[in-house]
Parts: structure tokens; sequence; C-alpha cells
């Protein structure tokens, strides 16, 4: 792939962004998609967040974040759930400083750093946003038995909330961004460079 | 990407304005009225219109959340209630005591929810996204902003298919799909690394295909595209208006206590 000069990337830069966010909002709903066809029991619907993130920067990230979950609630008629797009904002700006700082290179930042931040984030997030929506319970399984368990033996809500989907978000925010992290590993340089601290 | 208009049902003939203004109109007033029989009715018209308009494969998948979301929201919430709600006692089923405040609160949530995934899912689904950017240009939204939105709707079902193409593949090449959580779940990276990474390798050439058309011109865009306003639409927006208006003097009235 030839190297695009400075100024001709800079021209694109809106070209590009223009073709990322959609790009980012549909690789989360294909990851969506994918593990409910697999039969899995977790959400698997932030990597394109995470990709858009570490290849064009924090904010492109999170604003493929935010209308991903906008798109994803129109489409499934769930307008409410619209409001988790404050999780994604937050997966989005966490990869994509950390990939700017250069904080995104081995895979034990990656798994280790990225994956607890951004983890954590979408935990303390979604809970509360869950417990507006749904009133905590969401229809997935494994959340909704833990919050349940957690309320029987005394947790509020919102706490609940957070300890049963702080596991799940471990695992699946951990597979999002090492999968976000494989692909940005292979890219060419010109590509990747769009985020690169100047 | 150019879609096609079409014209077949009514639901399809109205223009993307009288949908939008449709579905402001629907979400608030299952939201406001907060009536279970509206809900209701709200719902299992979605349903029949979306059988009508043979969606019924593209609604399973959402279907089977609904049921899901109800099993495990009254299975939960009616049994577990504060103390002060536990005189509320209905009935032990299963060997787990329910309380009439936890149904409550389930039926708030669901018929809150449900009706509206049947609903919005019918009215976003059937509208033509060339025409949807078409209106939000000429309502005065800058043309990037408009392509991102209408882009992202068409983008998916394009990925869609690569992901199945790739799955299919993969399966051909001995990856397995089916058996317990784990198999399951290792094949999920054989497949969605492809799918992203193609995904990818495709964007270079796509900008500078839409650069070449005038993609990042200053100039004015036009669009040759009209957009329809037939009676229909019209009928349409005025009864979408009705109902807007009825739904929020009624929420205005009762937090007022009026009503």
């Amino acid at each position: 792939m030839a190297m695009q000069s400075t100024e001709s990337k800079s021209r694109l830069w809106g070209t590009y962004v223009a073709i990322m966010i959609p790009l980012g909002v549909a690789i989360n709903y294909v990851g969506g998609l994918l593990n409910s066809a697999l039969g899995g029991p977790l959400y698997l619907d932030s990597i394109g967040t995470a990709v858009v993130a570490a290849v064009m920067g924090p904010w492109v990230g999170a604003i493929s974040g935010l209308l991903f979950n906008i798109v994803s609630a129109l489409m499934g008629g769930n307008m409410m759930s619209a409001l988790f797009g404050i999780c994604n904002i937050g997966t989005g700006l966490i990869v994509g400083y950390m990939t700017k700082w250069g904080f995104f290179e081995k895979w034990w930042q990656v798994l280790i750093v990225a994956n607890v931040l951004v983890s954590f984030w979408n935990a303390a997030t979604g809970s509360p946003i869950a417990s507006v929506v749904y009133g905590g319970v969401d229809g997935s399984a494994g959340t909704s038995v833990s919050i349940a368990a957690l309320q029987a033996i005394g947790a509020d809500l919102v706490t609940a909330g957070f300890i049963a989907r702080m596991p799940i978000n471990l695992i699946d925010k951990g597979i999002a961004v090492l999968i976000a992290w494989i692909v940005y590993k292979r890219l060419p340089e010109n590509i990747k460079n769009f985020n690169k601290k100047k | 990407m150019i879609q096609k208009r079409d014209t077949s049902t009514l639901l399809r003939r109205l223009s993307p304005g009288s949908k939008l203004l449709l579905a402001l109109a629907g979400t608030l007033a299952v939201i406001f009225f907060e009536n279970i029989w509206f809900s209701i009715a709200v719902m299992l018209i979605s349903y029949a219109v979306i059988l009508y308009e043979k969606m019924g494969s593209m609604f399973k998948l959402i279907f089977v959340s609904t049921v899901s979301m109800f099993v495990f929201m009254y299975a939960i919430y009616g049994a577990v209630v504060q103390e002060n709600q536990k005189d509320t006692y209905i009935g032990t089923y299963l060997g787990i005591p329910y309380y009439q405040a936890g149904i409550d609160k389930a039926t708030h949530f669901f018929f809150r929810i449900a009706p509206l995934m049947a609903f919005l899912f019918l009215i976003f689904r059937t509208i033509n996204m060339t025409d949807l950017g078409v209106w939000m240009t000429k309502a005065g939204l800058p043309y990037k902003w408009a392509f991102i939105f209408t882009d992202s709707f068409m983008v998916i079902p394009v990925l869609s298919k690569d992901m199945e193409q790739i799955m299919d593949a993969q399966r051909a090449r001995g990856l397995v799909t089916e058996g317990n959580l784990m198999t399951r779940m290792k094949a999920f990276v054989p497949v969605i690394v492809p799918v992203v990474a193609n995904a990818f390798a495709k964007v270079q050439d796509q900008a500078i295909a839409m650069d070449t058309k005038g993609f990042n011109s200053k100039c004015k865009k036009t669009v040759y595209r009209e957009l329809p306003n037939t009676k229909e639409d019209k009928l349409c927006k005025a009864l979408s208006l009705l109902l807007l208006v009825a739904a929020v003097a009624y929420k205005v009235l009762k937090s007022l206590n009026k009503i």
C-alpha cells in the first residue's frame, strides 16, 4: 500500500472519519451478532469502538461508540438503551488516549491496563444506567441471576449491578481490546499514524 | 450507496420525515401514558404489521430477547422485593415466594420497553436510508453528519454478509462453531479478526474513491432525489402530532396532579 503524504493525509482526514465511524458501528454490531449466533453469554459489542479509537483517536472512537448505541437502540427498538452509549464513550476515550500516548503496544498493557480501566468504567456506568432502563435486570442470564443473588443477600441494586458486571466485563472487554490490538498491529503504518502523538 | 425505493406497502411508501415523527410520537406515548393496555395494543399491532411486512425472520432475534427479558424480569423482580413490600406476598412458585410489588415493577419496566422494541424495529427497518440522508440534509444537517449516520445503517448488512461468508469459510476449514460454551467462544476470534481486518483493508481505497467523487469539496452539496409528500404522509404527520400533543399534555397534567 502506497504511503500517503502528510498533506494528502490531512486532506483525507475528514473522509477517513466519515468512513471509520460507521465502520466502528458496524463492527460493534457484527461482534454482538456473532456472539448471539454462537450462543455466547457475553456482549462483545465494543470491538469496533476500540479499533476505531486506536486507529483514529479517542474522540472519533468515542463518537463511533455513542453512535453504535444510538443505531442499535433504533434498530432494536429499545430507545432507552442508547444511554449505554456513555459506557462506549469511555471505552473509546481510554483506548484512544492509551494508543496516543504509546500505551497500547505490548500485550500486557492491553490485557492488564486497558482491560481493567475499560471494564471498571463499563461496570461503574453500566450499572446505574441498567437500573434506569430496565430496573437492574436486563434479560442477560448471567448478570440477571448474579444481581438477584446479590440483592437477596442485601446489596442495593446499583452495587449488585456493579459487582455482577465487573467479572463479565473483564472477560468481555478483555476480548474486545485484545482483538482491537491484534487488528491494530496488523494495519499499515500510514493508517496507524492518524492517532500518533504529534 | 443508493438504496432503491420500495413502495410495495403503505408503511414503506411513507417518507422518512413522517416515520420519524411517528416514531417520536409512539415512543413518548408509550413512556408518558404508562398504560398497560395502550402498550399491549402498540405491541400487538406492531407484531401484526411485522408479520404482514414479512419481516418475521429479521425480528426473530429481538423477539427472543423480548421473551428472555419477560422471563427474567418477572422471575427476579417478582421474587426480590424490599422488606417493607413483603406484605404483598401472592404465592409460591417452584419454591420461590412471589410478591405483587415485584410483579408491578416488572410490568412497569417490561411494558415500557417491549412494545417499543417491536414498534421502532418496524419503523427503522422500513426507512429507506438514502431518503433518510436526503431528508436530513434538507432539514439542515451538515452533509457529512447525515452521511455518517445513514452509512452506519448501510454498512451493517454488508459486514454481516462478510461475517457469514467468513464463518462458512472457516467452518469448511474445520472450525467448530457448535458444542459446549468454550468450543463456541473459541470460534469467535477466528471469525471476527478476518472480518475486521478485511473491512480495514478496504478503507484506504474507499477514502480515495470518495475523495475523487468530491466528498471533501467545500461547495454546497445538492441532491437530485425528491422526497414524496403524499396524502398518506400528511395524514400520518397529522395523527402523529395529535398523539404527540396528547402524550405530552397527559404527562404535564399528571405531574401537576390534574389527572
